[in-house]
């Protein structure tokens, strides 16, 4: 070849190996910004969560039109809507508004069809709109003398209609009952009632002593209250005449400690669900109590950091949440959560003429105005009597709080929920959005380590001891078919794992726990009993099993060791645990049982993170110098103690960043713990209960919750913090295996 | 021994009822063993087919009275058609589309069933105009429905399904009611009672007196748990401990080999592994086993309905493709399809109210 062809060769060479250098620097490098690319869009779907809530003033012609959308519905606005009832006896009383009937099962409150219209007679008619025209419920009742007729109120709970109206002067309630039918027919689920006729009993009354101060919500709790206390009321459900409509259910004093005296309670509400009441006192305070279970008294969950100073005027809850705002008598508002006591936001909003000249607070339909308006005793002469049931607002406000419930309080600690006896951990997420959404991140954490960590609990012993046997003891031989055969076995897909551990292994396991149990006891002290007494048996039977075959010695011995577990399980079962292992540890130690769990999830993970450990685990201690093996043999040294004085040692940092990968392997593993370890989000030891891990809880919920929602977020913000975790673990794994790791010395086993 | 004679009774009864199940009701099948005889020619052969057909008639799968009318094809009718939602109804919506097509050969009909929750947004969002949802839509998702168009979502039952409360083979109970359910699946018990962890809290006795009671249920995300929710739990929260399974084939494999086991699933998909109990609405109160004919008259308790909800402008009819696929699936053969699909068809009187609602009655004076 010719000089010249040589140095073109050459150069062609270089520019090969720049370009080779440089593809692959862009494709580390590409590699590195993906992750990042990753880590970010996570962070900018999860970190909303966290914004505080945004409230702005409603300018005057927002106000203008908000008031229009809340009136009634046309038909109802038209004056001769009342003329189009038929049979009407007498004609409505003027000056009186029809009372619009709110229906506490669904947020719509002011598109029910159900109205209660005010005769001549002053009796009450309740009529119903559908679209056949207008027709009468039941018979016009009769409604005692010295009653507020325009705080009248009607609400729909099910198949009863129940009449609220304060008393004029002095303290008390009146209320009345109508039954009306229900269309069992179609479970109620076709929403179709035309079937349904007038009403099967009549109005019945009853009058509740206590304040004009009453809330209520879905006929399940009704609270009246005075200065010092209020009391809590049961309604009763039962149609029949002879049960009182409302039965006194307990009194709650405003505990006073011995000290100071305790503020008088100004203000009450009762927010949506009907399971929580606020309470507000005469200092500014706020405190929320809630329904520990069905027909119970009110406990009180909490105290809110109210930032309120002067004494509460009047509250108003939202619709579709637990939140709710409360104003002082200064004009300041405070928005709040009653869920875990969280304030939300706090302002000065109104002046304090006004809010003493009496103020009524509601929030619109979407929960996401607030509107101030006089309320109807105090209206200014100037403004028309409405139809609607709110007077013209005078101040708005413009609220923006998505993520209300999400906080870190909520999310890692105990929260106190409604229809709970305590403060608990609870996950759990409804996707057609509960009111009142469980989010803590605590249960699927701890079940995520718990899997993580039983898997490793049977991963480590075999993967670290089929290592340590492969790469110390075995014959090279051996060792060049063994190694690639283990290492196949990191190519089984998971979700075949999975799969045959849910149908196959957990009945099993469920079946024969007393065999499984003492046969994770007998093989491993079996094989270490078998090994003393080899070392106790005469050379000459030794010296048939050379050294570098017993691993083939150990065969016969396992299926030994399970022959003699499968035998001795049943008679074990029998003299300790009378015959049933887990029906022994229910009746005496109440610990259930559960088919898909923690110990089944364990083993399959143990399997599936196995082959990876095995690799590094060998990798790390083929790449002990072989010097220091022979040097230590040459001493005198069993293979033995070799291992342990040695070479372990010397492999250690290599096994340590070995078992973290796994950690890693194992934490981020989805299609196994998804499928047999019962997604029942617990938060306890027990082996024999199920879990549910971040990766599954991901692959269950994210594919149905709603763009944008919280529950999406929240989802992202585990996400973030799986993915910051495994690769926080993988890399120090790493960057640990490449720094310590001796040079190697060539493969030369 | 009571017990397995009832039990042989009803799973005779379920068979002879399953055998049915594929059958159609068409009124011009004629039985083989009649067959033979007609070709004869002998002077009674309309008595006799008339005489097999009254016979087969009462035999045969609850046969949709004469009230309910044919589809009636109009022309006219092509393009694409989506329907996003519910993987319920999927099933179902894949044979209306095969019905369409043969009736009106330019249809497609393109379905996505990624869940009941997929439907709102896509109605919102224009992507579709049919929406398949196995649960009523939520006042927030209808809110935001009525924001976005100013007129709220049409919501059509079209096909009823039911839960059945499902428990191992050599489990002695026979009936339970939504009391022992709420006792056995709530944390709130908001029907009111007391938690049940026992089997014998649930008036077994023996050796099934102590034993542990093992909870299979669905993922939160599905239709099934939601009903169950509503109906059974009277809107309270699960327990913690109730082992989520992705579907109803996977309950009953669950519930099989798990003697201690109770789930709830689709009514329809059984399996000689487990046993369905009968459920009665108030406690001591009569049982009802779910049948169709049960299901139908709203006798079994835990019933709901499946819904198609449309986005429809107030006083302005359907366009045509969407008002034909409507009309065919609230006709006679659509109705049909839901029986073969292992459901169970709107009652009468609600399935002509909807038709009138719709519209499609004066599509039929005509």
């Amino acid at each position: 070849m010719s000089a010249v062809d040589a140095s073109r060769m050459q150069r062609r060479r270089l520019r090969h190996d720049r370009l080779a250098s440089l593809w692959l620097t862009a494709a580390g490098l590409g590699v590195m910004v993906i992750v990042v690319v990753m880590l970010a869009y996570l962070v900018s779907v999860s970190w909303p969560l966290l914004k505080p809530a945004s409230v702005t003033s409603l300018p005057q012609q927002a106000l203008e039109q908000q008031v229009s959308d809340q009136q009634m519905p046309a038909a109802q606005t038209d004056p001769d809507w009342l003329s189009a009832l038929p049979d009407m006896p007498l004609a409505a009383r003027d000056g009186l508004p029809p009372v619009l009937a709110s229906d506490d099962s669904t947020a719509d409150s002011r598109t029910s069809p159900l109205a209660g219209v005010w005769l001549a007679d002053d009796r009450l008619q309740v009529v119903q709109q559908s679209a056949a025209g207008v027709r009468l419920r039941g018979s016009a009742i009769e409604v005692p003398a010295g009653l507020e007729r325009r705080q009248a109120s009607l609400m729909l709970s099910r198949d009863q209609l129940w009449l609220r109206i304060p008393y004029e002067e002095g303290d008390g309630l009146w209320l009345a009952r109508l039954a009306l039918s229900a269309s069992h027919a179609t479970a109620g689920a076709l929403g179709d009632d035309a079937a349904s006729q007038t009403p099967l009993s009549e109005w019945q009354q009853q009058w509740l002593p206590g304040t004009a101060r009453l809330s209520s919500q879905q006929g399940r709790l009704l609270v009246t209250a005075d200065r010092d206390g209020f009391t809590q009321w049961q309604l009763s459900e039962a149609s029949t005449g002879t049960k009182p409509l409302a039965r006194k259910l307990a009194h709650h004093a405003m505990a006073s400690s011995a000290s100071a005296s305790s503020p008088a309670i100004t203000a009450i509400s009762v927010l949506r669900g009907g399971r929580s009441l606020i309470v507000g006192d005469a200092a500014g305070g706020l405190s929320h109590y809630l329904l520990p279970a069905h027909a119970q008294p009110l406990v009180k969950a909490g105290v809110f950091d109210s930032d309120l100073s002067a004494p509460v005027v009047t509250m108003a809850a939202a619709h579709h949440s637990l939140g709710f705002a409360a104003l002082d008598a200064n004009g300041r508002l405070g928005l709040y959560l009653a869920t875990s006591e969280r304030r939300r936001q706090v302002l000065d909003w109104l002046d304090a003429a006004r809010v003493a000249a009496g103020v009524t607070l509601e929030f619109d339909n979407d929960d996401r105005r607030l509107l101030a308006s006089a309320t109807r005793e105090a209206r200014l002469p100037a403004q028309e009597a409405s139809l609607g049931a709110l007077g013209k607002a005078y101040a708005g406000l413009a609220i923006h709080d998505p993520h209300q419930a999400v906080g870190l309080d909520a999310i890692f600690g105990k929260v106190w929920y409604e229809g709970r006896a305590a403060p608990e951990w609870i996950w759990q997420l409804e996707s057609t959005g509960t009111h009142e959404p469980r989010l803590s991140l605590v249960p699927i954490m701890w079940g995520t380590l718990k899997a993580a960590l039983v898997g490793l609990l049977f991963a480590v012993p075999l993967g670290l001891g089929c290592a340590i046997h492969v790469a110390c003891f075995m014959a090279p031989r051996q060792r060049s078919r063994i190694k690639p055969l283990l290492e196949m076995m990191e190519a089984l897909p998971t979700v075949v794992i999975g799969f045959i551990a849910a149908l196959v292994v957990a009945p099993f396991v469920e079946r024969e726990l007393m065999a499984v149990l003492l046969g994770l006891v007998l093989i491993p002290l079996g094989t270490m009993v078998a090994g003393f007494l080899w070392t106790l048996s005469p050379r000459v039977w030794r010296n048939l099993l050379p050294e570098n075959m017993a691993a083939f010695g150990l065969l016969p011995l396992l299926f030994v060791l399970l022959w003699l577990d499968v035998t001795i399980a049943g008679q074990v079962e029998q003299w300790w645990f009378d015959g049933d292992l887990r029906q022994w540890l229910f009746s005496h130690y109440g610990i259930d049982y559960a088919q898909r769990n923690t110990l089944v999830t364990g083993m399959a993970l143990g399997l599936a993170v196995m082959p990876t450990l095995f690799t590094l685990s060998e990798d790390a201690l083929s790449s002990v110098p072989r010097g220091l093996a022979a040097g230590s043999a040459a001493l005198g040294a069993t293979p033995w103690q070799s291992l342990r004085r040695v070479i372990l040692p010397a492999a250690a940092v290599g096994l340590f960043s070995a078992m973290m990968i796994g950690m890693g392997r194992a934490v981020g593993e989805t299609m196994i713990v998804l499928m047999v370890a019962g997604n029942t989000p617990l938060v306890d030891a027990s082996l024999f209960e199920g879990l549910r891990s971040l990766a599954a809880t991901l692959a269950i919920e994210l594919p149905e919750a709603e763009v944008g929602s919280s529950h999406y977020r929240l989802l992202f913000l585990a996400a973030l913090a799986l993915f910051v975790f495994t690769f926080v673990v993988n890399t120090l794994a790493e960057v640990l295996r490449q720094r310590f790791t001796p040079p190697n010395q060539g493969s030369w086993g | 021994m009571s017990v397995s004679v009832g039990s042989l009774v009803r799973s005779g009864f379920r068979a002879v009822f399953a055998s049915r199940r594929g059958s159609s009701a068409s009124s011009s099948y004629v039985p083989s063993s009649c067959a033979p005889r007609l070709r004869s020619g002998l002077p009674s052969l309309r008595l006799m087919s008339l005489a097999c057909l009254l016979g087969l008639s009462t035999l045969s799968a609850p046969a949709l009275a004469d009230k309910v009318p044919e589809y009636r094809p109009v022309s006219g009718v092509v393009g694409n058609l989506t329907a996003v939602g519910s993987d319920t109804l999927s099933v179902l919506v894949t044979r209306w589309a095969a019905q369409l097509r043969r009736y009106h050969p330019g249809v497609r009909v393109q379905l996505q069933a990624a869940g009941s929750s997929t439907a709102p947004p896509a109605l919102i969002a224009g992507t579709t105009r049919i929406g398949l949802m196995s649960r009523p839509m939520s006042d927030q998702e209808r809110q935001d429905f009525t924001r976005e168009f100013g007129y709220p979502p049409l919501g059509v039952p079209v096909a009823l399904d039911a839960m059945g409360i499902i428990v191992h083979r050599s489990n002695p109970l026979e009936e339970i009611s939504i009391a022992q359910l709420d006792a056995i699946f709530s944390a709130t018990h908001n029907c009111g009672g007391q938690a049940a962890n026992r089997w014998g809290q649930l008036g077994l006795s023996d050796e099934w007196n102590d034993r542990q009671i093992t909870r299979f249920g669905r993922s939160a995300t599905s239709g099934t748990y939601g009903a169950f929710r509503r109906i059974a739990l009277c809107d309270g929260d699960f327990r913690l401990d109730v082992s989520e399974q992705p579907g109803s084939a996977s309950i009953i494999g669950a519930v099989g080999s798990s003697p201690n086991g109770i789930g709830y699933a689709s009514f329809s998909t059984s399996s000689p592994l487990v046993k369905q109990l009968s459920v009665s609405r108030e406690a001591g109160g009569h049982a009802v086993f779910p049948s169709r004919a049960s299901i139908r008259d709203g006798r079994y308790p835990l019933t709901r309905a499946l819904y198609i909800y449309v986005n429809r402008v107030p006083d302005e009819p359907l366009p045509a493709l969407e008002q034909a696929f409507l009309s065919l699936i609230m006709s006679r053969q659509g109705q049909q399809a839901i029986l073969r699909g292992g459901y169970v068809p709107l009652p009468e009187k609600q399935l002509l109210h909807w038709r009138q609602q719709l519209g499609l009655e004066d599509v039929d004076a005509l």
